[in-house]
């Protein structure tokens, strides 16, 4: 019974094209109807709760800071930037187009702001220069899943607070993975360059590069504040996110003065729909978690898991096969929430820290957001670039194994994602 | 029936559709408006805050919650936007590869269903709300009535249920289908 009501009605729901929000409430009413002992108003409670966590405020405060800044020229100048840079070196375009979702990734916390902010003002001259359509969205969309892995991080926040997790150690967790995953994709794009025989663009001169490090110093001085402030104890994530919207609208509209008062409103509003979309998600993935704990469902995995005796690694190695398949067809949040009660304690009770355990369901998800067929990125590139599904699912799959390589990596050396934290502890 | 009458009844169809078409037209356009000003409150209550706190040593005490509730009323107030602009994030990548009448089909149950759950759900919402009225229950920092943030769970999921029914009837308005940005 409680495998019907947890898994194959929302899966059948989920099939007809039922939104995830009632596809999640219908879950939690009828299990509460058939197995719990708990009235139906306990839902609303459970709604509201998951929505009162002074962690998950910084969501909605980092999309809206997302938002300004790839409306507001700063994602602009920082492509400016990194191409005056790496202008001469073989690869540099898709080089720059890695290099300013990573700077981008550390100030927005927005995937899907990444591939519309970085995608649009990279994708004509990836085109001109060579490296043709489908390359460059494929390279664009694959690209902004670093914003998933380089903290601040939506999902990175929404796990913390699903594990009781803290939400700055385990951004710290983040800073290695997302590194090595801009120096992968970096060495793949300049070996693809060499093999296609794209020329080098001119060596960078000195004053191109004063030039635009003059015009981006602003947009420069945004992952100073969000991440030292962090980092330094000065804010909580929470609070860092609420001043990145402040300082991006600023800088957009009195400095830079690129974006009008209107065009401002404009973008909160834009911002505040796609906030919806996402938390009456969490808010219904909050209720669904909460039955799925209160049923004792995961006590009872983790008895079976125990059971079966699995080594440590081949767990791991389930639990990220697992992970993908979710992640390829659910959001992250959405993943998170209703997951993490499930595994963490599995985890856990196989020695993985939580906070290793933490980076491990972000990649795997932030891979999800571009697998074939469901990934959310792919959607969103498909709908801003018009590229055809077909051809984008083929366009990507080197930049997944890519992925694929560092998830391996991460998950079985766990140093690389606890280091940091111990240095900070 | 006569040519006239026939007519009558074609306009009369149509009026209705324009009433349902411009009432969830403008339930969407103020729903995101006070989503919008909900967002700026944060982010403007944040900044205080934070220059209360770091410059002045003087946090605000009830800016947490404040912030929270606000955070509420922005979700389930933008709701009403999302659901009439048939926005919400669903995978329907299934839906897609059936015939037209069976997608059809799936799609009027899908919302049947989303009506249904968001109707049972915000009548139990109106039973907490009314008892928490009923207590007279306020916040911690604030000493706000919770009601009223309560209250925001059941207003949002029953202007949901309507602004689906109503789509049912306006079926062209703004078909937006898949995962969404």
């Amino acid at each position: 019974m409680s495998a019907a009501v947890f898994f194959v009605l929302p899966i059948s729901l989920l099939a007809i094209g039922t939104p995830i929000f009632a596809t999640l409430m219908v879950a939690t009413c009828t299990g509460i109807m058939l197995l719990g002992d708990a009235p139906l108003r306990a839902v609303h409670t459970a709604m509201f709760g998951s929505l009162d966590a002074f962690a998950l405020l910084a969501v909605p405060l980092f999309i809206l800071a997302g938002d300004i800044m790839a409306k507001g020229g700063i994602a602009q100048r920082l492509i400016e930037l990194v191409m005056s840079v790496v202008g001469g070196v073989r690869g540099s375009l898709p080089l720059a187009t890695i290099g300013s979702a990573s700077v981008f990734g550390a100030m927005s916390g927005s995937s899907v702001a990444c591939v519309a902010a970085i995608g649009k003002l990279t994708l004509p001259s990836l085109e001109k220069s060579g490296y043709g359509r489908i390359f460059g969205v494929s390279l664009v969309t694959a690209t902004g899943v670093i914003d998933v892995i380089i903290p601040p991080s939506i999902p990175m926040i929404i796990y913390a607070i699903a594990a009781q997790q803290s939400v700055t150690e385990l951004f710290l967790a983040g800073i290695v993975p997302g590194l090595i995953v801009a120096s992968a994709l970096a060495i793949y794009v300049v070996i693809r360059s060499r093999l296609q025989g794209i020329p080098s663009g001119a060596p960078p001169r000195r004053e191109a590069v004063v030039r635009a490090a003059k015009r981006s110093v602003w947009a420069l001085l945004a992952p100073i504040l969000i991440l030292g402030g962090i980092y330094g104890g000065v804010f909580t994530p929470t609070e860092a996110a609420g001043i990145a919207c402040v300082y991006s609208a600023v800088v957009s509209v009195l400095i830079h003065r690129e974006m009008t008062l209107a065009d401002l409103w404009k973008t909160v509003l834009d911002s505040s729909v796609l906030v919806a979309q996402i938390m009456i998600v969490v808010s219904a993935a909050g209720a669904y978690a909460w039955l799925i704990t209160t049923s004792g469902l995961p006590q009872g995995l983790v008895a079976f898991i125990d059971k079966l005796g699995l080594e440590t690694w081949l767990l791991l190695l389930v639990l990220n096969v697992l992970l993908l398949v979710v992640g390829s067809v659910l959001e992250p949040p959405a993943a998170i929430l209703v997951l993490a009660p499930l595994l963490t304690p599995i985890a856990a009770q196989a020695g993985v820290d939580p906070l290793h355990f933490g980076i491990i369901v972000t990649v795997n998800l932030a891979i999800g957001m571009f697998m074939p067929p469901f990934g959310l990125n792919l959607f969103a590139a498909h709908a801003i670039f018009k590229t055809p599904l077909p051809e984008l699912y083929r366009g990507v799959v080197p930049f997944f194994l890519i992925y694929l390589g560092i998830l391996m990596l991460l998950t079985y050396v766990p140093a690389l994602t606890l280091a940091p934290v111990a240095l900070f502890r | 029936m006569t040519q006239a009458q026939t007519r009558d009844g074609e306009s009369a169809r149509l009026g209705v559709i324009g009433i349902a078409r411009r009432f969830g037209d403008a339930v969407a356009w103020a729903s995101t408006r006070i989503a919008g000003l909900g967002l700026i409150a944060i982010v403007a209550i944040n900044g205080v805050n934070v220059t209360g706190r770091y410059f002045f040593s003087r946090p605000i005490s009830w800016a947490e919650e404040a912030m929270l509730y606000l955070m509420v009323l922005v979700v389930f107030s933008a709701l009403a936007s999302v659901t009439w602009n048939n926005a919400h994030i669903r995978i329907d990548l299934l839906l897609e590869r059936l015939s037209p009448p069976l997608r059809r089909g799936g799609a009027a149950l899908a919302a049947v269903i989303t009506i249904a759950v968001c109707t049972v759900v915000a009548r139990e919402s109106f039973t907490v709300v009314s008892m928490l009225h009923g207590f007279d229950q306020r916040s911690e920092a604030m000493e706000f009535p919770v009601w009223i943030p309560q209250s925001c769970v059941g207003i949002g999921l029953g202007l949901t249920a309507i602004l689906t029914a109503l789509r049912l009837v306006v079926p062209c308005h703004s078909e937006t289908h898949g995962v969404q940005p």
